[in-house]
């Protein structure tokens, strides 16, 4: 083992958090339920103070309650202040659920997380989940998986779908309240309609629990890369069908995704492709613009895997080079899952593209911006790490992502689907430009 | 300079401790937070598990997270016996290749609930290398004040400096920074200025306190430890003066240092004459209104915000004829709120104060009291707009004499903004 890789085993990942955040996040995304923390009063540090600048559109301390356990509780008894604390935090906020939470030290103390969620359940007036080890998870999408987890196993299944074909997606990284995540399921529902599909719920979408609960109505689910479980286990759970699907992320991306819900939904594909092809046709001679700005520049892209891929291809769509693909998640497939990815949609492997996976912030700084030859990179797609100092902040940088402190949206412009497409080219045009 | 050093958290046990009034913390995380937003050559070894890393914040305005690695243990390293190895390793890997010039070593909870010995480990450490490294086991799952976090970490600063030969008549302004304009009409008025430390500050100015006589503080609570290690180590003396914020609060800051230090000087009277102008022309509309001024709501660690548990910039709003109502965040049991009422009459506070438990209740809390603006934390400003209550972010006041205009602008601007209706 080399001596630099031996500091990186020590530094934080690039993107650091666990599943204790990522349950929070997930928390964040459903309207009406409430994340407690079963820990010390430090954690909460871990959870809703990540958000604070991330998010402009929800305040977010009324998501998250904690225990605030200290050490002679965590040795005698840390059931009691537990239920205490759902009991009283039911009181104050009646939320429709509450998901638990634990820090690895308490989890340590060989706490019946089980038997705590039973116990709970039977003394507060609301679903109560424990989401057992959440702080050893290996990243925040795992952490979020679980919320959608926990929020479908609520979903009463055994009700009856609806007689027309209705379809509800599971795993949208809903990770803030502000437009363009408004404007994203929006493009999403237009699509859909575009092809004859009426939509019912998105697992995870600002809804409320209610609202959630409602998707035993549908009769077709999608999952999207950010699912807990694969669509033969969400066929399984749910006794309906289950189909997957890419990110709609870039032209062919979005095309495949419209494909593959249509065909689940028995929809005739020439409906599809005419719509696909109009929806094509209409953008492209805008697109055609962008590349002229953007053809042959070196890209830079830092993302978790599915979106990676997406940027990557809907990269190549504007004739740019991506060069460098940083995976910054875990727990969604890497390397492998990457050029799956792109070879599905692309029909053919990236080529010429180096990626790196799960780096440490270390390793990321010490890139400083630079491709292998050492000439810096045209562009960079990334959220906002801890990139200060570095030569990373001379590069063109396009925000995206979790966490995005610098962009936000108060205007809805999506990024999925065609209108997407167009929205990122205009935004990768605009970071070519000192001004605009 | 001692190789290594262990830091202790004061212990507490006073009234206003017991009011927590200072939103507690967990060590750990206030003290990642101050370092990681003080330039300076070191590095922090997070010693727990790798989730406890995630109290640093990433991103915006915190470029300092690379110095920070985390021993990352696993809970088979806890069970096996083989945490102090995995910090002896990290501690190795950081001395290789980083070589700073202070490692600052942090316990998390867990290596308090298994017992480790960081100290121990430190030492066998340093029995092959050469590097300074103080050791902070922190307090595990206590709860901390943040006021002893911002004192622990003063003490922390304070161990890298030394005594200056020629210390001088200069002094230092710690936990505060009052501003260009207050600092230049203060050196015009023969006061010599050696530091201004507000949190966090460079560790390189940290370094060069030792060359002042007299530590000037806002509020001797907040640096209790610091002092007295500065009046050991450095013979330092202490002076506590009021913030200076608004025209009573600034005239008094003056009067203090100047009476102490240039007792022949009144140079501060000509700029404090306008604001009084404008503070008389003021009072006519403020007279009578209504004011809810927020404390316990605040996990900054920022002093200025905490110090005299967040009453600073309440003569500000006194002067003005505000009627005046404390709104206190947190637990609403009667032994806290004996607690509370009892350290606002210690700090000479004797408004009457109402108690919201969470922050749900804040604006319905405004509703009731009919409060015409309230001067709250800015995580509270939907609850209070949602209650029609005009809005004014804590900590929005500016100090000195010019900013009394500007101040009492703010204050107009949010009495004609969103809740506030033109009251």
């Amino acid at each position: 083992m080399s001596r630099s890789s031996r500091l990186n085993e020590f530094s934080p990942h690039a993107l650091p958090h666990t599943g204790l955040f990522g349950v929070f996040l997930g928390v964040h995304a459903v309207g009406d339920v409430l994340n407690v923390l079963h820990t010390g009063v430090g954690c909460k540090g871990k959870t809703q103070r990540q958000i604070v600048h991330h998010d402009l559109g929800l305040e977010a301390h009324a998501k998250v309650g904690w225990t605030e356990l200290d050490e002679t509780e965590l040795i005698k008894d840390s059931e009691t202040p537990l239920l205490n604390s759902l009991g009283e935090l039911y009181r104050r906020r009646k939320p429709a659920a509450i998901l638990v939470t634990a820090s690895a030290a308490v989890e340590f103390s060989g706490l019946d997380l089980a038997r705590l969620e039973e116990k709970a359940s039977q003394e507060v007036p609301c679903p109560i989940r424990v989401i057992p080890r959440a702080a050893f998870e290996e990243d925040l999408w795992a952490g979020y998986a679980g919320v959608i987890r926990g929020i479908l196993e609520m979903v009463p299944w055994e009700k009856s779908a609806s007689d027309e074909p209705l379809l509800s997606l599971v795993g949208y990284f809903f990770h803030r309240h502000e437009m363009e995540q408004a404007a994203n399921l929006a493009e999403l529902k237009r699509m859909l309609k575009g092809v004859g599909i009426r939509s019912g719920q998105v697992f995870l979408s600002g809804e409320n629990l209610a609202v959630l609960k409602e998707a035993h109505r549908s009769s077709i689910l999608a999952c999207l890369p950010y699912s807990p479980v694969r669509a033969d286990e969400l066929a399984t759970i749910t006794r309906r069908k289950a189909v997957a699907c890419p990110l709609p992320l870039g032209i062919a991306a979005t095309g495949a995704w419209l494909g593959a819900l249509a065909e689940a939904a028995a929809i005739d594909r020439y409906r599809v492709e005419n719509f696909t092809a109009r929806e094509e046709a209409r953008i492209e001679q805008r697109l055609r613009k962008a590349r002229g700005r953007l053809a042959g520049k070196q890209l830079a892209i830092m993302a978790d895997t599915p979106a990676a891929a997406g940027l990557s291809l809907l990269a190549r769509e504007l004739g740019m080079d991506p060069v460098l693909i940083v995976l910054l998640d875990r727990s969604l497939g890497g390397r492998q899952e990457f050029e799956r990815i792109v070879s599905e949609v692309a029909d053919s492997p990236p080529r010429g593209t180096g990626i790196i996976v799960a780096p440490s912030l270390r390793e990321l700084r010490q890139i400083e911006g630079l491709d292998a030859s050492g000439r810096p990179f045209d562009m960079v797609i990334r959220p906002d790490l801890a990139l200060s100092g570095t030569g990373w902040e001379r590069v063109a940088t396009l925000e995206y992502g979790f966490p995005s402190n610098h962009k936000h949206y108060i205007y809805p412009r999506p990024e999925l689907g065609y209108a997407g497409t167009l929205a990122l080219a205009e935004r990768l045009m605009d970071a070519t430009q000192a001004i605009y | 300079m001692p190789r290594q050093r262990c830091i202790l958290l004061r212990k507490v046990n006073d009234t206003r401790s017991k009011a927590a009034l200072n939103q507690v913390v967990c060590t750990l995380e206030g003290m990642c937070t101050l370092l990681q937003q003080t330039p300076g050559d070191f590095a922090v070894v997070v010693h727990g598990d790798r989730d406890c890393s995630n109290v640093l914040f990433y991103g915006m305005d915190h470029p300092g997270t690379e110095r920070f690695f985390c021993s990352n243990l696993t809970e088979e390293d806890a069970i096996a016996g083989r945490s102090a190895a995995r910090l002896e390793a990290c501690l190795a890997a950081v001395y290789e290749e980083f070589r700073p010039a202070t490692i600052f070593v942090l316990g998390t909870c867990l290596s308090i609930l298994i017992g480790e010995d960081m100290q121990a480990t430190v030492k066998r450490f340093s029995e092959n290398h050469d590097q300074r490294i103080v050791t902070l086991p922190g307090t595990g799952m206590q709860f901390v004040t943040q006021s002893q976090i911002m004192d622990g970490f003063a003490g922390l600063m304070l161990g890298s400096c030394e005594r200056s030969k020629e210390q001088d008549k200069a002094i230092n302004l710690i936990g505060f920074d009052p501003g260009k304009q207050v600092v230049g009409q203060l050196r015009s008025a023969g006061i010599e200025i050696n530091s201004v430390i507000g949190l966090p500050s460079p560790v390189e100015s940290w370094n060069t306190l030792g060359r002042a006589r007299t530590n000037v503080v806002i509020d001797k609570f907040l640096f209790s430890s610091f002092l007295s290690e500065a009046s050991r180590k450095l013979k330092q003396n202490s002076l506590e003066v009021p913030w200076p914020v608004g025209y009573g609060a600034t005239c008094e800051f003056f009067e203090c240092l100047l009476q102490e230090f240039v007792p022949a000087m009144d140079g501060y009277e000509h700029s404090a004459e306008s604001a009084r102008q404008v503070l008389r022309e003021s009072r006519t509309r403020m007279k009578g209104l209504r004011l809810g001024y927020n404390i316990g709501s605040k996990k900054n660690l920022d002093p200025v915000t905490l110090a005299r548990e967040g009453l600073c910039d309440l003569p500000a709003f006194e002067e003005l004829g505000f009627e005046i109502v404390i709104l206190v965040q947190g637990d609403d049991r009667p032994q806290r709120l004996s607690a509370v009422r009892q350290t606002l009459d210690e700090l000479g506070c004797d408004h009457p104060m109402e108690i919201f438990s969470d922050t749900v209740f804040f604006g319905e809390l405004c509703s009731r009291l009919e409060c015409d603006l309230v001067y709250a934390s800015d995580h509270l400003a939907d609850q209070a707009l949602s209650a029609k209550t005009a809005f004014l972010e804590y900590g929005s006041l500016e100090p000195g004499f010019t900013a009394v205009k500007s101040n009492i602008e703010s204050i107009l601007a949010a009495l004609d903004g969103p809740g506030g209706g033109g009251k």
